[in-house]
């Protein structure tokens, strides 16, 4: 589906006839994921040099900073601690948006990094990493995590109650050697596995690739119910970002590594889908948990706004979530009020209203500060005409 | 200019910065290089702006769309 479409994409960006708000948000979340809040290059602890590298890509650390941790933790003992670890966005995002420059900016960082450990071959699990690798980096020699768990992992048994179907993410379409090696792991875990009509090449999109969910809403949610549809078994998936998109809309789906990394006792299949700033936060988590423990290092320095403690209520949570603003846009519009004055005030509510442009988008955040520190948020909302005055 | 909000539900509100209430004023707003005047509150002091979620969800969005589109 995507592929049509980034060519026209990248001709409309070129003559700057490309809305700037379509990729805007997955844009900014490649820009978090590269700059110092995720993005780590570590050779192995104790060494200097690595023959792999693990690169687990942005959405996984996100969706399940366990996981990625657990994944590291068996590489480094399938391969005698030879492997270091990248965290960092593959560049899908300004791939997908056609912003060549963008995509040209984070490629030169990889390189670079990469050269640092001595050109390692590249571990992958994400299947949008895995495309973006083989597309525009052939030089670098990449491997699939499955493949390497499927010839080296440990396969306890598992409950399952029922057959279940398996989702192969649209970015592993042509990659018949991943899809076997998924087949087979969830086969020696005791999974009877029923094939969707469309799958392996056939496979559909869960509306994430080419960030379709951003560029044309209606169209996406068209695509994903109906993959949702296809099947009333319980779906398993091997990407984070195919997983969250069908647990939002209710379908009973789970990652491979819930078989091989999670709780026996829970049912992980009804797991919440994790929302963007809780995306955010586990990358920065995951990052700050490996530096200690591997390393013994600690994170860079925070940010003024980062202090801010913001109370959600329930509402309020769905809101911001439903209209893409993150935690960290809120805590800048209050941070930047409470530094300058610039906010107005509502006796009879004693809330207060401000604004803040980080970069394009205008946020306006509606609060009322609370004895202990923290600011109570009433609503947020945002939009990218400009305020003059 | 037509109105996209009711201003009787923003009474009360006041400029924290300057302690004056807001007032009906013309402010321009810009996107991707076209400007508009809209009525909007604001401080008649320090000209701070009050842009309410409804105009900022319904008129603005559409207009940002349009623009978007042209
Ligand atoms: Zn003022």
């Amino acid at each position: 589906m995507a592929e049509p479409i980034k060519e026209t994409r990248e001709k409309m960006v070129e003559t700057s006839r490309m809305p700037a708000s379509a990729h805007d948000f997955a844009l900014r979340d490649m820009a978090f994921s590269n700059g110092e809040k995720f993005a780590l290059t570590h050779t192995p602890p104790q060494t200097n040099s690595c023959s792999y590298v693990f690169f687990p890509g942005c959405q996984l650390s996100g969706s399940a900073p366990d996981y990625t941790e657990k994944a590291y933790d068996f590489l480094r003992e399938t391969f005698n601690n030879d492997v270091g670890l990248m965290l960092r966005c593959c560049g899908a995002p300004a791939d997908w948006a056609g912003r060549k420059d963008l995509f040209a900016e984070s490629q030169a960082e990889f390189r670079a990094e990469h050269e640092k450990l001595g050109k390692p071959k590249v571990i992958l699990t994400c299947s949008s990493c895995y495309q973006v690798f083989q597309r525009h980096y052939p030089d670098v020699e990449i491997i699939s995590f499955w493949d390497v768990y499927d010839q080296h992992g440990q396969f306890p048994k598992r409950e399952f109650a029922a057959p279940v179907a398996i989702h192969d993410p649209c970015s592993t379409r042509y990659e018949s050697h991943i899809q076997d090696s998924i087949r087979s792991i969830l086969t020696k875990m005791g999974g009877e596995i029923q094939e969707l009509e469309l799958s392996r090449e056939k496979t559909e999109c869960c509306s994430f690739g080419g960030a379709m969910w951003l560029a044309n809403k209606p169209v996406a949610e068209k695509v994903v119910q109906r993959r949702i549809n296809e099947s009333p078994l319980d779906y398993v998936t091997y990407c984070a970002m195919c997983r969250n998109f069908f647990a939002r809309r209710g379908k009973r789906t789970t990652h491979l590594f819930d078989y091989i990394f999670g709780a026996t006792e829970t049912d992980l299949a009804l797991a919440p889908a994790v929302g963007f700033s809780q995306n955010h936060e586990n990358r920065t988590r995951l990052k700050e948990n490996l530096l200690k423990k591997l390393w013994s290092e600690t994170m860079p320095e925070s940010a003024a706004f980062e202090s801010i403690r913001l109370i959600l209520p329930d509402d309020v949570q769905k809101q911001v979530e439903d209209r893409l603003i993150l935690v960290e846009d809120m805590q800048k519009v209050i941070e930047h009020a409470d530094r300058t004055g610039k906010r107005m005030f509502n006796k009879s509510t004693q809330h207060y209203l401000a604004y803040f442009k980080p970069a394009s988008v205008t946020y306006w955040v509606e609060y009322a500060p609370q004895a202990d520190g923290s600011f109570l948020v009433h609503k947020a909302y945002s939009h990218r005409m400009e305020i003059g005055k | 200019m037509t109105q996209y909000f009711d201003p009787a539900k923003y009474e009360g509100w006041v400029c924290a910065d300057c302690g004056v209430p807001l007032e009906m004023g013309k402010v321009d707003i810009s996107y991707l290089g076209n400007s508009f005047p809209v009525n909007l509150l604001k401080c008649p002091n320090c000209g701070l702006a009050l842009i309410p979620e409804e105009l900022a969800l319904g008129k603005l969005a559409e207009v940002e769309k349009t623009l978007e589109d042209k």
